[in-house]
């Protein structure tokens, strides 16, 4: 697609190119519910559902662990990785 | 006619501002986006009504919060 409308397609980054080399690391996603999770990525789909390990939850400055957690991507407003 | 997305692609690796469903808002640079309107930013800059809330060296929106980006 990027390379019919304009080859810059060497210099973009693609989304999920970005999660990928996030896999094993810490990452910090905002919910749209406002939550904040901050976990190790282990997994993700296309859908940008993620698995999480040693899952942190913040909510309203109540943190509370979640341990393993699969994410649905709906959810996701940002995701920072750490 | 220009396309969403191709006007997209020519803003590549310079400044956008970004607005989000829930008033919150991203400047940064963008690094890339994918047909679904996901976006990686490079030294981004979140705020929440106009205030401003944190930097992050990278970060990836999905695509269904976005209202409008703006160069």
């Amino acid at each position: 697609m990027a390379a019919a409308e304009g080859g810059n397609v060497l210099l973009m980054v693609m989304p999920l190119n970005v999660l990928e080399k996030s896999i094993n690391k810490r990452v910090q996603l905002l919910l749209k519910d406002n939550r904040i999770l901050e976990g190790k990525l282990v997994g993700y789909d296309d859908y940008m559902n993620m698995v999480l390990e040693d899952t942190e939850e913040t909510r309203e400055d109540n943190v509370r662990r979640v341990g393993t957690v699969v994410l649905r991507g709906n959810n996701v407003v940002t995701i920072v990785p750490k | 006619m220009i396309k969403p997305l191709s006007l997209l692609n020519q803003r590549i690796n310079s400044n956008v501002m970004v607005e989000l469903k829930g008033g919150r808002g991203y400047r940064g640079i963008l690094e890339g986006f994918d047909p679904h309107m996901n976006l990686v930013l490079r030294a981004a800059e979140e705020t929440q009504d106009s205030q401003s809330q944190r930097k992050m060296d990278l970060a990836i929106v999905r695509g269904d919060n976005v209202i409008y980006i703006s160069p």
